[in-house]
């Protein structure tokens, strides 16, 4: 079934989603494929953005709890080490 | 986006010479991404330690570095790497990636609003279909996508050619498009959106997309969640036509 279905999906196309960037497709079946794959990769990519001090996510909600900061837990850490090694 | 590239440039030059704000400004930037990177290799529990234990070196070593922003993404995510994949061989566990996605279901639990709680939800579906990659394909996918390194550089960092990494990405997204297509056919099913369960037409379209993740049960591979927002009931309509 996906092999037929994801002919669409060539080398070209998956570099573009890579970037972020809109693919074109040749039906609609195609289309909301593409659509679906597009909107799962965002959301991977906003993993980082949920990782990230003060947004929703596993992590900062963690990060506030700490109270640290700057928010991260591990921020303080990291810094220290900056000191060391200068 | 998470600091713009010239700025990180910046940052990371003034940080070798000694600017502790400077550091800062590039812990902020990169720490997101790579942290993303290490829940795919050691899972969520284990993933803020190790990218601290990568961090120490990160700062430790940085006079050593030469590069720009993306070369030093690169960079950073290899030494996050071998933390990484030490961490899993002292313990004698594999990676996360290739194995078991159970290990990245998300934490609803450390979440303070209904929104950290669906937004987590969404982080841990993404997560438990890459986690169904070969670690190739799945390590391939989340450089580019969530430490945002291009072809080339992400391929330094795995030590391989860029075209086997791209081929590895291009074979990635292909198989999740497959698991993606998989899970919105099983819940055009669980809603009814399929005429031949019957009575399931009447499900109110409220249930169907990421609303209804919340009142539902957590990811399971036997009863996947609802699809994205990115493709509701309409799109499963869509595919339910045609594949009748």
């Amino acid at each position: 079934m996906a092999d037929e279905r994801d002919r669409w999906l060539d080398e070209d196309a998956a570099e573009r989603l890579l970037r972020g960037e809109p693919v074109e497709t040749t039906g609609p079946y195609e289309a909301v494929d593409a659509a679906r794959l597009a909107g799962a990769l965002h959301d991977l990519a906003r993993i980082a953005d949920a990782n990230a001090t003060g947004r929703p996510g596993p992590s900062g909600a963690a990060a506030r709890r700490t109270g640290l900061p700057g928010g991260q837990p591990g921020e303080a850490a990291a810094l220290a080490a900056f000191r060391r090694a200068r | 986006m998470l600091g713009d590239d010239a700025e990180l440039t910046a940052a990371v030059q003034a940080a070798r010479d000694g600017d502790e704000d400077a550091f800062r400004t590039v812990y902020r930037a990169v720490h997101p991404r790579l942290l993303g990177y290490v829940r795919t290799l050691v899972g969520d529990y284990d993933a803020e330690d190790v990218a601290s234990e990568g961090w120490l070196q990160i700062a430790r070593d940085l006079d050593t570095f030469e590069g720009d922003a993306d070369r030093f993404r690169g960079w950073a995510a290899r030494i996050a790497r071998n933390r990484a994949l030490d961490h899993l061989r002292m313990r004698g566990r594999r990676p996360v990636v290739g194995g078991d996605e159970s290990e990245l279901a998300g934490r609803p639990a450390d979440s303070d609003t209904a929104d950290e709680a669906m937004e987590a939800l969404a982080t841990g579906r993404t997560l438990a279909l890459i986690a169904q990659l070969p670690q190739d394909q799945a390590e391939a996918v989340v450089l580019r996508v969530v430490v945002g390194l291009d072809a080339k550089t992400a391929a330094e960092t795995l030590g391989k050619r860029p075209g086997a990494v791209r081929t590895a990405a291009h074979r990635g997204l292909k198989k999740l498009a497959e698991l993606l297509e998989g899970q919105a056919v099983e819940t055009a099913y669980r809603v009814g959106a399929v005429p031949a369960t019957g009575s399931g037409r009447d499900v109110p379209r409220t249930l169907v997309g990421r609303g209804g993740a919340l009142g539902g049960v957590p990811l399971q591979r036997t009863a996947p969640p609802d699809v994205s927002a990115t493709a509701g009931v309409t799109h499963s309509r869509l595919r339910t036509q045609k594949d009748m």
